[in-house]
């Protein structure tokens, strides 16, 4: 899982040191769209439904949560 | 604010909207992200087409072409409208109230109330608000309720946040008395310690305009805009409407005893696709009862998009029990609950 969720993060920011991060929104590497974009990439590629109260900064900020989220977010 | 009217009801609602249309396709090359991510948010935010006024085109003009369809054209007499609420952030004056120019443009009674209000996204639900408390106070049997804004010149074309879903339009909405059994049911609610999560920074007696607040500046997304454009606290506002506003949307169902399944078509404020998609989730309810075809088609125009999506159904709005629910500047939020039913016009022109 962890792979195709760096996948989905190059795939709409290519140029970041994802890798090299532990917080992607305080290191600058995600903006609101991008979280909208990965929110839309997410849910199609793992075909789950994340809740819009789930969309917070804490969820995008490392790998780590963004499996998280998608772990407790339901089936489509 | 909690409250109900009775003997209340939409008579008629009128969209209007500028010809001039605006594609996203067409404004990327505004704006410094990538194209490739530009495009994907197409479909995800409902960025598709806009309108947007001629350059010196005001919120009054819409509201004028749109009064003159219904004195010509339906036939409705000026002189049966015994108020004027014109619900706009885009006034023509800083004095006087645009109702008042409204006022003098047709031949309204001078005994007819005219009132202007300050508001955006919540401000139909106040026009609903305080029509109702008019009619219900006095023996005026009808109000026209003005809501809309103008707010593209208030938007920089080099903001992606914004300026691809801004849409200028005007909804004209008759609300009278009748014998209709059911209450218009109101509630209304604000938080204005979050009152610079939405703003225009400059052009108010607090920071007036010259000519360092109309430098461009760019954002730390790469959206450039000045003291005088249209500011949003993109995460917070999503917030607000991912937690507050679906908990509040429930406990209203909830008060009057009912469910979202209990309502045929919920009128929410057409923020953007992204926002209505996951509201609609939270509600548990099918796409068919939460349209977000007017901020797709004609771009979001605060205060006129619930009446605008009244005015555009596709089908007969006949018995139809409806929940609005607007929500953004203030932050404000508020809904009311809506039997529509045998309306006399509903439609949307172009000026």
């Amino acid at each position: 899982m962890k792979q195709k969720i760096l996948d989905i993060l190059f795939s709409i920011a290519p140029e970041k040191e994802f890798n090299l991060s532990t917080n992607f929104l305080e290191d600058g590497l995600l903006d609101s769209f991008d979280v909208v974009l990965i929110t839309g990439a997410i849910e199609e590629c793992f075909e789950v439904s994340i809740s819009g109260d789930e969309i917070t900064p804490e969820n995008f900020s490392s790998i780590d949560s963004l499996e998280a989220l998608i772990s407790r977010s339901s089936k489509k | 604010m909690k409250t109900s009217f009775t003997n209340i009801k939409i008579s008629g609602v009128l969209g209007v909207v500028p010809k001039r249309t605006l594609f996203f396709d067409d404004e990327i090359v505004n704006y410094s992200h990538s194209v490739e991510n530009s495009k994907k948010l197409k479909t995800v935010m409902g960025y598709d087409q806009h309108r947007v006024a001629s350059p010196g085109v005001t919120a009054s003009d819409l509201a004028c072409h749109g009064l003159d369809y219904l004195f010509t054209k339906l036939k409705i007499d000026p002189r049966s409208i015994d108020a004027i609420f014109f619900i706009s952030q885009t006034p023509d004056y800083v004095l006087p109230p645009t109702s008042a120019y409204i006022h003098g443009r047709f031949d309204f009674s001078k005994e007819t109330y005219c009132v202007d209000i300050n508001d955006g996204c919540c401000g139909f639900i106040k026009g609903l608000y305080e029509a109702g408390a008019f009619l219900s106070t006095t023996s005026s049997k009808r109000a026209l309720i003005i809501t809309g804004d103008v707010l593209s010149p208030k938007v920089s074309a080099n903001d992606r946040n914004s300026f691809p879903l801004i849409g200028d339009a005007v909804a004209l909405t008759i609300l009278e008395k009748s014998n209709t059994p059911t209450p218009m049911c109101v509630e209304i609610f604000y938080d204005g310690k979050n009152f610079d999560k939405l703003i225009v920074p400059a052009g108010g007696a607090r920071m007036p305009v010259n000519s360092d607040t109309e430098k461009l500046l760019a954002d730390e997304e790469g959206n450039r805009r000045s003291l005088s454009n249209l500011v949003m606290q993109g995460r917070d506002v999503f917030a607000f409407t991912q937690t507050t506003v679906p908990d509040f949307i429930l406990s209203f169902l909830d008060n009057l005893g009912l469910s979202p399944v209990d309502i045929d078509l919920f009128l929410l404020h057409q923020a953007n696709s992204f926002i209505l998609d996951r509201l609609r989730a939270k509600l548990g309810v099918g796409k068919e009862k939460v349209p977000d075809f007017v901020v797709r088609k004609y771009g979001n125009s605060s205060s006129a998009t619930i009446p605008m999506t009244i005015a555009s159904m596709a089908r007969p709005l006949n018995g139809v029990k409806a929940m609005a629910c607007g929500f953004g500047v203030g932050l404000s939020w508020g809904g009311a609950l809506l039997d529509l039913d045998n309306l006399e016009f509903c439609n949307v022109i172009e000026s």
